[in-house]
């Protein structure tokens, strides 16, 4: 098979961090190629490399022969390279089916067409990947107000409409729940096979990969170790030991035995409903954490867990309900007054300062309280990778990096009951069982910390009891033993 | 969509008919409301569909008025030329303008417009042999049709309303779409295979060109000019105009003009502190009406769409 894209020993800094310091790599036409690596590995800054987002300082980039290496992004698209990013990346104020068409129309090089109504050209080509991608009973709506799921598909769908040789997608499963993940992994092998599109994507689940890549790429510390097949790349010792871990699959340690909660508890919600602007959100929920336990809140992607955390902190005052802690009411107070009664809030989305260095970032959450246990020190022996880039913008760290950031942030500010939304989302396997093993050193310490995830394993092995969330409305309360006992339940609510 | 047709169609229908049931000084001010309203507009395309912080759109206004006085009094053009002169001079100044502006993004587009317009302005408050320094200029002859209130009125409205077709045209047309998906995510926009700057430069351009239309109309109304036209306290006025009227929306900027103008108008009468009506006003707008007054129209027409309740929307939209 010919071979469409070729990148030879790309370099590119930060600041003077060398985030990709020789990256090679190969696509044939018609192949699925896969980058995996750890957080931080440079992933998406390759990606953003071989689409012309940013200029390499050193190396090139061939397409279908030609070297590309110095063309800005929109004349790569128009010689066949579409892309989408690891963050939803759309159009928020125009409709579902104006996202698609605007491309289809920069494809048409239509767009300085300025007297006929632009429904006129490219809307048929429009229409028939809203169709194939399954958007099209979502086209008039607004694209803003998509799932996060279905936003995630939009963009392949924009991508899709510039009729790419070459689609480069960014983790295109993050933050997506399995049913999601499983159709657009479906969706990606279709394209290949009856459109015979070559796709280049990375991703951090193992288990999309290899049963979905044709060759894979592993990147570790901004260099490509190696390429090959799946069945190679997972024999490959190095590989083994720089992302793989050496814990694969291995035991992890047991589960102390959950107590039975007593005496009044640290966190009361009671009977909390919620609104965004006009849509009900939260209804009746009510629940309870107590001092020195990990609580988890599990459910799918929109049942509710991120607005339940919210209304928690402040962001999102509840319309009805209570919530209380230590006893006292903190029911529509402010973020901040929240924050200081010791309630730590670590959002989903990160929501670290892109132009604050990392420890202008941690300066900034730090709150000064007598035998207050995490320092600066105590949260860089944490996350030691902190340490090593403290002078690094934040907006130049990996996405996972930025989530260890989130959380050393809100660890500074000493709080008794640390919120966690989706700490592990977006990371690689062997970071999650870090974070695993911290957040357990978290709960040893005394911390208190309300847990919500999508990983239900990881969830399941650091909670003591918990609750099950579903369109807004608790369904479940317990312990992880009743949980693993109810088939219902899981099978209902969690779809396992 | 019948009923709001037929409400432009009555609209326009009372507008033609205004000379002959209103009173001059009224036909006058509606005059004004359309001018401005129609400066207003130019600077909705790049502002709201455009998502560009044109911070001082006044300067072409200026330019094309300018261009027009300047030419039917110094330079002996005939007067038809010189109008025609005006829009296309302005057009010109956008494109200037525009191609150092676009190379910047946000705020310091909007900080690099206001010093590059403000050097537009010095030159008009100045170059006394040409302008008429601080003083302007005054009693610009007009051809025969234009002399009059009524004719002045019919030729405001006529172009204001071609200007305003065509206006619609282009935010419907592939261009409009491709600009608000520009606005929206300009990342994205360059990703997908589209010259970012070439089509902001382009919309600048086009702005510039209707702004050089309303700044001409005004000569025919007022038929005088004065530095003012360009000063940065009128661009800010205009901004101000989008926003209280909609800046995500077509109709805002005229319907945001027309309150505008006729505060200034009929308040003014009572006191000269009528900035502090529109103060108060723009303070209730934020807290009541955050898209505008014709935002706000909007949603209450559209027909809500149905929503699964519990299902929350992603976190971002929360702080949008």
């Amino acid at each position: 098979m010919p071979e469409l894209l070729r990148v030879e020993d790309l370099h590119r800094s930060f600041d003077g961090f060398p985030a990709v310091r020789g990256a090679s790599l190969h696509v044939d036409a018609g192949q699925i190629v896969a980058v995996i690596g750890p957080n931080g590995a440079g992933k998406t800054t390759l990606f953003n490399l071989i689409t012309g987002v940013l200029l390499p300082d050193r190396g090139r980039v061939f397409l279908g022969g030609r070297d590309v290496s110095r063309w800005p992004a929109h004349r790569r698209c128009r010689a066949g390279l579409g892309r989408t990013f690891q963050i939803a990346n759309i159009f928020p104020r125009l409709s579902v089916f104006e996202n698609v068409h605007a491309a289809a129309l920069a494809r048409a090089r239509r767009t300085f067409h300025l007297v006929r109504p632009a429904f006129r050209f490219a809307a048929q080509e429009a229409q028939e990947i809203l169709e194939h991608t399954g958007l099209a009973d979502r086209a008039d709506h607004l694209a803003a107000t998509l799932s996060h799921g279905d936003q995630r598909v939009l963009e392949i769908a924009v991508a899709l409409a510039s009729q790419p040789r070459l689609l480069v997608l960014d983790e295109p499963t993050a933050g997506m729940s399995p049913e999601e993940t499983a159709a657009t992994l479906d969706l990606i092998t279709r394209l290949n096979r009856d459109q015979g599109l070559t796709i280049l994507f990375c991703e951090h689940d193992m288990d999309v990969v290899f049963s979905t890549a044709h060759s894979v790429v592993v990147m570790h510390q901004g260099r490509t170790l190696v390429q090959g097949s799946p069945e190679e790349v997972r024999r490959h010792p190095e590989v083994q030991r720089a992302y793989l871990g050496d814990a694969e699959g291995g035991a992890t340690s047991p589960r102390p035995a959950a107590t039975a909660p007593r005496g009044n508890p640290l966190l009361e919600a009671e009977g909390v409903h919620a609104y965004y602007g006009l849509s009900h959100v939260l209804f009746d929920v009510s629940l309870r954490v107590w001092e020195g336990e990990v609580a988890f809140l599990l459910g799918r992607n929109g049942a509710g867990k991120s607005t339940t955390l919210k209304t928690v902190a402040g962001l999102l005052p509840p319309r009805q309900g209570r919530v209380r802690y230590r006893g006292q009411e903190l029911t529509g107070r402010p973020p901040h007054v929240v924050a200081q009664q010791g309630v730590g809030y670590v959002p989903d989305d990160r929501r670290i300062f892109p132009d604050l260095t990392v420890l202008e970032n941690l300066e900034v959450g730090m709150r000064a309280r007598a035998g207050g246990y995490w320092t600066l020190e105590r949260v860089f022996e944490l996350f030691p990778v902190l340490r090593e880039k403290q002078h690094h913008r934040g907006s130049h760290l990996s996405g996972g990096e930025q989530k260890m950031l989130a959380i050393a942030r809100a660890l500074v500010g000493n709080p008794d009951l640390l919120l966690l939304d989706e700490p592990m989302e977006g990371l690689a396997p062997m970071l999650v069982r870090a974070l695993e093993d911290r957040i357990r050193t978290l709960k040893a310490s005394g911390l208190t910390v309300l847990l919500a995830e999508q990983n239900v394993g990881a969830a399941l092995r650091l909670a003591d009891r918990g609750y099950v969330i579903d369109d807004g409305r608790i369904r479940f309360e317990g312990t992880v033993e009743e949980l693993q006992g109810n088939q219902e339940v899981r099978r209902r609510y969690l779809l396992l | 969509m019948v009923s709001a047709r037929a409400a432009l169609v009555l609209l326009v229908a009372a507008l033609a008919a205004a000379p002959a049931w209103l009173p001059p000084f009224y036909v006058y001010l509606v005059a004004l409301c359309l001018v401005t309203g129609l400066l207003a507009m130019s600077l909705n395309l790049v502002l709201g569909y455009g998502g560009l912080y044109q911070f001082h759109h006044a300067v072409f206004y200026g330019i094309g008025a300018y261009t027009a006085a300047v030419g039917i009094t110094r330079l002996d053009w005939p007067a038809w030329l010189a109008l025609l002169a005006g829009p296309v001079s302005a057009a010109a100044a956008g494109l200037v303008i525009g191609s150092f502006c676009v190379r910047l993004s946000r705020l310091y587009f909007g900080m690099l417009q206001l010093s590059l317009g403000s050097f537009v302005w010095i030159v008009a408050l100045r170059w006394y042999p040409v302008t008429g320094g601080d003083n302007g200029i005054h009693g610009i002859p007009l051809p025969a049709g234009l002399q009059t209130l009524g004719g002045a009125y019919v030729f405001v409205l006529v172009t204001v309303a071609c200007s305003l077709a065509a206006l619609w045209l282009v935010v419907r047309s592939p261009f409009g779409l491709t600009l608000q998906a520009i606005r929206d995510n300009p990342q994205r926009a360059h990703v997908m295979g589209v010259d970012v700057r070439g089509h902001q430069l382009a919309a600048m351009v086009l702005a510039a060109f209707f702004a050089g239309v309303a700044g001409v109309l005004y000569v025919v109304l007022e038929r005088s000019v004065f530095p003012n036209m360009l000063f940065w306290v009128l661009s800010l006025e205009i901004l101000v105009m989008c926003l209280l009227g909609g800046w995500f929306t077509f109709p805002g900027p005229m319907v945001g003009a027309a309150l505008v103008v006729a505060l200034r108008t009929l308040v003014g009468r009572y006191t000269e502190y009528w900035t502090l009506v529109l103060g108060l006003l723009l303070i209730l707008l934020i807290f009541f009406l955050p898209e505008g007054i014709m935002g706000e129209v909007g949603r209450r027409l559209r027909p809500r769409p149905v929503q699964e309740p519990a299902r929350a929307p992603r976190p971002g939209g929360l702080h949008a």
